[in-house]
């Protein structure tokens, strides 16, 4: 039997399924792959617009690592921002530095919230714990772009980038000042919702900044 | 139409409260009474102008036409983000307009204003809609969740929702029940609705979860098949006005802050 068998199985079974029970089996034999020849089917399967779904295709992409990274870039879907919001997310969390200009580009500017917050999330997350370090420019823009964020028109989005900036600060930046009253703008009165505001306060709160 | 008013253009406070006082142009009127509401728009004219707009609508006795029955449903909608208190009489009037679609968003705004004046024209009115007009019923229900005090008469109205075969209606009644006594018991349908085969019901199970703020589903939110941005829509509902806290067994800084966790991880 070749190593190719599986993946080749499991391909196949993911373009013959006719219900998504068979379509949820099928996508997960494909995640127990480890392929990165999977990469275009499980892109094609977030598509789908069924959250069970992309969520256990994410997660394939994501234990690919930092080697799916670049296909991921190159495969974003211009028309679908749900699954641009999937990809992004799948990418933010294997928080590789060469997708530093697609997350700040997707969270400056992408039309779906979901894509921004997903984006905002993943720059808050780069060059912290096990992801590789930024070079101090990539850092910078990292943190700018975070720091842009908190006046997004989307809550959610204001809600990543307090999460993010605070991740940021907490790693070794306690000199960004920007961002700490960025965070404390957000505590403040001046949020008009009242979560964000709670996050804020939470993150202030961690960073003990009074 | 649409050419003639650049729809869609960035326009200041003032451009719209000139569009919406005009009267020539209905598209004009429509995109600034959206636009008052989207930017919570505080200025003194916005009210009184909005108020008289809905007026316009009870002028004649006939059905309005179009342009008008479209720019009372702006309005409504914008109301239901400023203070609605202010156009009382003309929402309540809303509640038992001939039009459905009026009556519906009347009672949206009704319970983001709450108007506890608009009550007992909801369960009027709910007992006389046609079980066939699920978006009317869930509208008013959740309406009544929203304002009514616990008392037989509404737990006796609701509850037979509760059996409705459509899983939205069910979902609305056992939210507005649950609102209205605290009672976890009308948060057990939840568990099966949560699992209905159907991806919009089971989103607007979660949005009904969140709208209550019960924290004992925090996890069946989690857990759910629904994609992420409507978790974190439900779990601020869980976060901004929790509920449930004993049936939880958890303090209000411990909700809190287990709800907030629960979000950093979705995002």
């Amino acid at each position: 039997m070749s190593a190719e068998q599986p993946l080749t199985e499991a391909l196949r079974a993911v373009d013959q399924a006719t219900t998504s029970d068979q379509l949820m089996k099928a996508t997960a034999a494909l995640v127990r792959c480890c392929d990165l020849k999977a990469i275009p089917k499980l892109l094609e399967v977030i598509g789908y617009n069924n959250p069970a779904l992309a969520g256990l295709a994410v997660s394939g992409l994501i234990a690919l690592g930092r080697k799916a990274a670049p296909e991921i870039l190159e495969n974003l879907d211009p028309q679908n921002y749900g699954a641009r919001a999937w990809a992004v997310k799948a990418l933010a969390e294997i928080g590789d530095s060469c997708a530093l200009e697609t997350l700040i580009n997707a969270a400056e500017n992408d039309i779906g919230p979901s894509v921004r917050r997903a984006a905002t999330k993943g720059l808050g997350r780069l060059g912290i714990a096990d992801h590789p370090a930024l070079t101090t420019d990539e850092h910078q823009r990292c943190l700018r772009t975070l720091s842009k964020a908190c006046t997004d028109s989307e809550w959610i989005v204001r809600y990543a980038a307090c999460v993010g900036l605070e991740n940021q600060i907490q790693a070794g930046d306690q000199g960004f000042s920007e961002g700490t009253s960025r965070i404390k703008r957000l505590a403040s009165s001046n949020e008009p919702v009242k979560v964000v505001r709670l996050r804020a306060a939470l993150a202030l709160e961690r960073l003990q900044i009074q | 139409m649409i050419e003639s008013t650049g729809e869609g253009q960035a326009i200041d406070e003032q451009e719209a409260l000139k569009r919406l006082e005009q009267r020539h142009d209905a598209s004009d009127r429509y995109y600034a009474a959206w636009w008052l509401g989207h930017e919570r728009s505080r200025h003194p004219r916005t009210l009184p102008l909005l108020k008289a707009a809905l007026g316009e609508l009870f002028e004649t006795t006939s059905p309005p036409n179009d342009d008008c029955r479209a720019l009372s449903l702006n309005v409504l909608r914008a109301l239901a983000h400023l203070d609605g208190s202010e156009a009382e009489t003309e929402i309540l009037a809303c509640l038992t307009h001939s039009d459905q679609q009026i009556r519906e968003e009347a009672a949206r705004t009704a319970a983001a204003a709450s108007l506890h004046t608009a009550i007992a024209p909801l369960c009027a009115s709910l007992s006389n809609t046609s079980t066939h007009n699920d978006r009317l019923l869930e509208a008013q229900i959740e309406a009544l969740g929203e304002l009514a005090k616990p008392s037989e008469t509404i737990i006796g109205l609701l509850t037979p929702f509760t059996d409705s075969e459509k899983p939205l209606i069910r979902s609305a009644a056992n939210r507005a029940l649950l609102q209205i006594t605290d009672d976890s018991s009308w948060s057990n349908a939840f568990q099966a609705l949560v699992q209905h085969p159907s991806a919009q019901v089971r989103r607007g199970v979660l949005l009904d979860i969140g709208a209550v703020g019960w924290l004992p589903s925090l996890t069946m939110i989690q857990t759910s098949a629904v994609e992420n941005s409507i978790k974190l829509i439900a779990l601020r509902g869980l976060a901004e006005h929790p509920r449930g806290l004993g049936a939880a067994g958890v303090s209000e800084q411990e909700a809190c802050n287990l709800v907030l966790s629960a979000m950093d991880a979705l995002l």
